[in-house]
């Protein structure tokens, strides 16, 4: 699916002192999995989620998404890409705060409102949602009840991939445990990236690949 | 994907939306409303320098020897009193005037003496000039305007003044008062397209200089109407016939004079609209920053930039539209009250103001294209949602 070749990206280009946030990655992904990425802050995992899911222009070296290079992607077809492929779990739940927790979820679906709706209610149940929540802002929810709405969010329409940047980062063991759970029943038919640097929740990862200042450290893969 | 709906925000956040339509609101209706406020001076301006010249014009005849009268009485050794003279003057003006009307463009000439009255605007004044003439001649001027009687009577005494109900108002007089001094006082109050005045000469032989010419319209340029006879007539008030009231002077006149107040005023209104709408460019951009993190989530589940930016520009839209309805709201109040108070004052006032009109919408047309210059801005700094994990 993800064919990465010599990537990189700089930040800070026009300062004396650059800053590699990923320097000279070469990997290649599959069409599903669950595929966790860690390494201690600074490391360079959100960067390289950046960079796959076309949010970041790197500065070298390129991607290829089926058969798509990035590099001659247009605007358009990029936004296209994120619209109907990717799905996005952010470090920060970015929930819109005067829509309700189920509008946050359709927000971007693909389905008319009335089959938006009735999806969101079932993906927001399967996170452990209640349905009287739904229709609450989201800041009447717990921060971990919030995350969870995130992950619905991605979710709607089905991407191909998701990328989840610390997706359990603000939620209890439980509900580490569950979301997880979630996203490895996805990933049996789509592509999920889990960045993080907690590996205790990778245990059911299919692959785990460690970066360190912007470089493969390790590419475990298992079973 | 989802339609991006502007009225969603705007109904989920009607705090915030309150405070650009308020503000928006109150911009528009300032503006109007000052011009509301300011522009009676004009329009009184004109309503007494301009409302009675078609049908009246007024002249001072300066140079006395042009007129057919026995010098003689002037002469050193002469016996005559200053009565004598006085009369023999008047004698003389009233026969120049008599030659005058035989003119088939003028209906009546008559000579007089003349009292000014001030109309005061909220901001500025106007003279009117009230011929003092006999009691017929008084009756006639009335009549040839068509003006009606409401209140009193018309002159029949000496000193007798009638004027419009507006002009009275305007000075506070009411039927009975005394006008100048003991010998002036109001008898009557008539109502009158424009204001209006006429008053009884109460002193035989108070000098009448002036002259009062009733005309159709015929005579709109005194000074080439005294051309023609050979005399020399303009404003000046050295010239041998010096005019008072004809409507080419009078536009001339009324068309300075609003040229020197409204450099002023537009400095003034100029000021008031740049220093506000700064503060409008500031607040709107408060809007756009409050709006932003939202925009980026948008770019990065996969909505077009041009999908964000017209989100962005239907809830300015509506905004405006909010704006434009609440300002008339605002206007309604300013209007209820300032017609209250320019009514009380016999003021003439206009509510709608056209070329204010044309202003504030090429107005609107600048703010919405200024006001695009943060979003777009913002629209060039949103890649998408990385922009603002960069800030944290």
């Amino acid at each position: 699916m993800f064919e990465i070749n010599n990537l990189t990206l700089i930040y800070d280009m026009d300062k004396e002192e650059k800053v590699y946030a990923i320097n000279n990655v070469s990997l290649t992904l599959p069409d599903t999995g669950l595929i966790g990425i860690i390494g201690p802050s600074g490391s360079g995992k959100s960067s390289l989620m950046y960079c796959l899911s076309t949010l970041k222009k790197p500065t070298d070296g390129e991607i290829i998404y089926n058969g798509k290079r990035y590099s001659s992607l247009s605007k358009k077809e990029m936004e296209s890409l994120r619209r109907e492929q990717f799905g996005f779990v952010f470090q920060r739940h970015f929930l819109i705060g005067y829509m309700s927790v189920l509008d946050n979820v359709i927000v971007s679906s693909k389905l008319p409102k009335d089959m938006a709706k009735q999806k969101g209610r079932e993906l927001l149940s399967s996170m452990r949602i209640k349905t009287t929540e739904m229709n609450k802002r989201p800041r009447h929810l717990s921060g971990g009840q919030r995350q969870r709405c995130a992950i619905a969010r991605a979710l709607i329409n089905e991407p191909a991939v998701i990328f989840a940047d610390e997706p359990t980062a603000s939620l209890d063991h439980e509900n580490a445990f569950h979301v997880m759970n979630q996203l490895k029943n996805y990933s049996k038919d789509h592509l999920v990236l889990v960045i993080t640097h907690d590996p205790s929740i990778l245990q059911e990862a299919d692959r785990i690949i460690e970066l360190w200042d912007g470089i493969i450290r390790s590419d475990e893969r298992r079973g | 994907m989802q339609k991006l709906r502007a009225w969603f925000y705007l109904k989920n956040n009607k705090k915030r939306a309150a405070i650009l339509v308020v503000s928006f609101g109150l911009y528009f209706a300032l503006l109007y409303g000052v011009r509301f406020f300011i522009n009676p001076m004009h329009y009184t301006d004109e309503a007494v320098y301009l409302g009675n010249s078609e049908l009246m014009q007024l002249a001072y005849v300066n140079q006395a020897s042009m007129l057919p009268m026995d010098l003689t009485l002037w002469e050193e050794n002469s016996a005559a009193t200053t009565e004598d003279k006085v009369n023999e003057l008047n004698r003389a003006i009233n026969e120049f005037a008599q030659k005058l009307e035989e003119d088939e463009r003028i209906d009546h000439v008559f000579s007089c003496y003349i009292y000014g009255i001030t109309i005061n605007t909220l901001a500025g004044s106007a003279n009117y000039r009230i011929p003092m003439v006999t009691k017929e001649q008084a009756r006639l001027i009335c009549d040839y305007f068509g003006v009606r009687l409401i209140e009193g009577s018309y002159p029949s005494k000496p000193g007798d003044i009638v004027m419009d109900e507006r002009m009275a108002k305007n000075r506070g007089f009411s039927v009975g008062d005394s006008l100048y001094d003991e010998h002036t006082r109001l008898c009557g109050i008539v109502s009158c397209d424009n204001y209006f005045a006429v008053g009884m000469e109460y002193d035989e032989v108070f000098v009448k200089r002036n002259l009062v010419f009733l005309d159709r319209g015929t005579i709109k340029d005194l000074a080439q109407f005294f051309q023609e006879y050979g005399w020399e007539a303009s404003e000046k008030n050295y010239s041998p016939i010096q005019i008072l009231l004809d409507l080419e002077t009078n536009k001339r006149n009324v068309d300075k004079s609003r040229a020197e107040m409204e450099q002023p005023l537009s400095v003034m209104v100029y000021t008031i609209t740049f220093v506000m709408g700064v503060t409008l460019y500031f607040v709107y951009q408060l809007h756009i920053k409050d709006r932003y993190e939202e925009w980026c989530l948008y770019r990065s589940l996969g909505y077009s930039q041009r999908e964000v930016f017209l989100l962005a520009l239907k809830e300015y839209g509506i905004c405006l539209l909010g704006s434009g309805l609440l300002a008339l709201i605002f206007l309604l109040i300013i209007f209820y009250f300032g017609i209250n108070m320019m009514e009380s004052k016999g003021i003439v006032y206009r509510l709608w103001i056209p070329e204010t009109v044309l202003q504030l919408s090429a107005l609107v047309v600048l703010l919405t294209g200024i006001l695009q210059i943060p979003v777009y801005q913002a629209m060039q700094h949103i890649k998408t949602i990385d922009a603002i994990e960069d800030d944290i």
